[in-house]
């Protein structure tokens, strides 16, 4: 049999012919088999250690291949609350920020690590050993192992060594009350005593008022400080959350022009050029302050408290989506993870919110990666960490963000901070139980 | 004979009838495919966002209510305090910023149509605001307005004002994005109107410079009430455009502070993306759609738009 191809329809019979080829091949390529051929999908974020992780971790895992998506922060939530509560199994591995985790866990779309290898012993250990107990309890729960820490994540103290030489501090302050005296001292038309940041949900939220009321009450170690263990609210029991107000609206006349609006770039911008001389913010979101004209000119330390030395520490975890094609792969990837070289690899792309012990007990990295001293101070303040507030709901983007416009309310003067923290009371509530 | 005629006629308007009702349905096969698509891609989407906002649906918390709760989530969205307020930002937001527009763009069109010599390059330039992505132009935007590192204080203190903190206080965020806005969507403004002003007849210029009118009264009694029409709809399109307002004010305020930026569109992106309250945000979604009909028919029935298009279709 031939076939004439100057004929239009034997022609056209070719070309389809040919399309339907490809098709096929392209829909083989696309399939579940395929995947599972050893290749291993992440969500991913866009931070240091989110690069690394798709790139020179993925490429130092020679069992499968490891590539992913990456999102900025609040698509990132999006994306994931989206793919998952769909059933999606686009993605093996996913990222999320300890803030978030509770929603996976709780909703089933987290994988139970501690089932998959209960249900094939020859699956690799966990090593959870070698990473911070700190960080790891966020993706833990009734016993059972649901993902990894990727970072450990802690309100951090970044002050001008300079500057404080220059107007004669010879204490690094360490609670609220020597931090706005500094921030008095060290204010100028130039360069402002301290910098907040008012106009961001998590920034204001968990990293200004939250770092001053963790150190207002005592905390047990699984606690957040906001809500208590039956997710009644408790920020305000002892007036904590008022006093946390106060401090804040106190210390705002030595802060830049504008810090109603300012959130992580913003602080760390105005950190990095010199327009001020003191911010408490997360860890993992001051990298590249060192890049600018100041570079060598910052300490860093734990930060100051009132009464209780207690602090937050947060961080990102990876989770296996429990509908995945690929889930013993995925777990294969995470058991390696585990041995340490991964998070080597996070260091050195760059990554200072570290949760693998030896890092954080090598004396070395300390000198080289200055900001590690505040994690170091944890041991010589007798700091004990908490969870970050509110971990444990499923919808705490929502219940954090009632407690945010409330407390921007109080600062800008909408409101009294009392009248804000009964209305944060009655939000709260809503959203937990209505 | 007559019999013939008449038979002859029967069967001629049975061929055109069977040849019509070909017609008919050649075009309904022909039209099928777009029907089904925007079947699929809008109005079941649409339907079905109306089904959800009579339930609680909220997929990141199963343990609530997800089932049918009726009008409820109407009845909380109407005596919700921060969605009722986002509505009036949108309406102040809105009349400002296409009314900021307008005077604008009808000067600039005056100015465009004296044809001074580089006007062509210039008038290329002017609308380069509106071809940039919006992302963009709010990233650039809130770099620029930064109060101790943007160059906009930069420049004031250059002339020796006082710096301004812009987007970033609660006074004057609003302000600050309607700035934006206005920077960005003058020049669609001014591409419909300077293409409507240049489409003019010359002849009742002509007329009015006979008759002694002065260049403010032939613009009030000549240019604008000929202009009208097109004004109304480049003002018709802003409006629409103004109400949905989203990327730029996200990326600049985030709505902040204070709520000082929320607009519809923030809040409902909070509502729907943020807290997964899909139910309410379906809710509230259907009450902003009606909001932005009831702007538009006030504005048609005020500005006489049905009675311009009716005299255009006369014509």
């Amino acid at each position: 049999m031939t076939v004439n191809l100057s004929n239009p329809a034997s022609r056209r019979l070719f070309m389809q012919g040919a399309a339907g080829l490809a098709a096929a091949l392209a829909a083989y390529r696309a399939s579940p088999a395929f995947a599972e051929g050893g290749a291993i999908n992440i969500l991913n974020s866009n931070t240091a250690w989110a690069n690394a992780l798709t790139g020179s971790v993925a490429q130092a895992y020679t069992a499968a291949k490891v590539g992913g998506e990456s999102n900025p922060y609040e698509s990132h939530y999006e994306k994931m609350t989206i793919e998952l509560s769909q059933g999606s199994s686009t993605f093996d591995l996913i990222t999320s920020d300890n803030l978030w985790i509770t929603q996976p866990i709780r909703n089933g779309w987290a994988a139970d690590l501690t089932g998959l290898k209960t249900a094939n012993a020859s699956l690799p250990d966990l090593k959870m050993q070698n990473l911070t107990e700190a960080s790891a309890v966020y993706t833990e729960s009734g016993g059972k192992r649901y993902g990894l820490p990727l970072v450990q994540t802690t309100p951090v103290f970044v002050y001008r060594k300079d500057l404080f030489e220059k107007v004669g501090i010879s204490k690094v302050p360490t609670n609220w009350v020597e931090f706005l005296d500094a921030a008095k001292k060290l204010h100028t038309a130039e360069t402002a005593g301290a910098c907040l940041l008012l106009g961001g949900q998590d920034a204001l939220t968990s990293g200004d008022w939250g770092s001053r009321l963790m150190g207002m009450t005592k905390l047990g170690p699984n606690d957040d400080g906001m809500l208590s263990p039956d997710n009644e609210p408790v920020f305000n029991s002892e007036g904590q959350g008022e006093r946390a107000i106060e401090l804040i609206k106190e210390l705002v006349q030595y802060c830049p022009q504008g810090v109603q609006g300012f959130d992580y770039p913003e602080g760390s911008s105005a950190l990095q050029q010199g327009k001020a001389a003191m911010l408490i913010t997360w860890s993992d979101v001051i990298v590249g302050i060192e890049d600018g004209p100041h570079k060598g000119q910052f300490g860093y330390t734990v930060s100051p408290t009132e009464k209780h030395e207690q602090q937050m520490v947060g961080g990102w975890s990876i989770f296996a989506n429990a509908k995945s094609a690929n889930l013993e792969e995925a777990y294969k990837f995470l058991a390696w993870m585990t041995e340490g070289r991964a998070y080597e690899l996070f260091r050195e792309g760059g990554e200072s919110s570290l949760c693998l012990k030896s890092d954080l007990a090598n004396d070395e990295l300390v000198k080289s990666i200055p900001m590690l001293q505040a994690f170091r101070d944890f041991a010589a303040r007798g700091t004990t960490s908490v969870s970050i507030p509110p971990y444990r709901l499923t919808n705490a983007v929502e219940v954090q963000r009632a407690v945010f416009e409330e407390l921007q309310a109080a600062i800008t003067g909408g409101k009294s901070s009392k009248q804000a923290m009964a209305d944060a009371y009655d939000r709260v509530n809503k959203a937990i139980k209505g | 004979m007559a019999d013939t005629a008449k038979s002859s006629a029967a069967n001629a308007n049975s061929l055109d009838k069977a040849r019509r009702a070909g017609e008919g349905r050649t075009g309904l096969v022909l039209l099928a495919p777009t029907m089904i698509i925007m079947t699929v891609v809008g109005i079941f989407p649409l339907l079905h966002s109306l089904y959800i906002s009579l339930t609680g649906h909220r997929p990141v918390d199963p343990d609530k209510f997800q089932g049918f709760v009726g009008l409820a989530n109407y009845a909380q969205a109407v005596t919700d305090q921060q969605f009722l307020w986002s509505l009036a930002l949108a309406l102040l937001f809105t009349c400002l910023s296409v009314g900021a527009s307008l005077v604008l763009s009808v000067l600039l069109s005056l100015l465009f149509n004296l044809r001074l010599p580089g006007f062509t390059i210039l008038r290329t330039i002017i609308i380069i605001p509106m071809l940039i992505t919006p992302i963009a132009v709010g990233i650039t935007w809130r770099i620029m307005m930064m109060p101790d590192l943007g160059v906009l204080n930069y420049i004031l203190g250059l002339v020796g004002i006082s710096p301004l903190t812009w987007a970033s206080s609660k006074a004057s965020a609003l302000a600050s994005v309607l700035l934006v806005d206005v920077w960005q969507w003058t020049p669609f403004m001014f591409l419909i109107i300077f293409a409507g002003l240049s489409a003019l007849p010359k002849s009742p210029f002509e007329a009015a410079a006979i008759d002694g009118a002065n260049p403010a009264q032939t613009f009030f009694s000549v240019t604008l009430p000929m202009l009208k029409p097109v004004i109304v709809i480049a003002a018709l399109l802003r409006i629409v455009d103004a109400v949905r307002t989203y990327d730029t004010v996200y990326i600049i305020t985030r709505g902040g502070p204070d709520l000082a930026t929320d607009l519809p569109s923030i809040f409902l992106q909070r509502i729907n993306f943020r807290f997964f309250n899909l139910g309410y945000g379906a809710a509230t979604s259907w009450l902003v759609l009606l909001f932005i009909l009831l702007i538009v028919l006030v504005f048609v029935h005020f500005t006489g738009f049905m009675k311009l298009v009716n005299e255009k279709e006369n014509r």
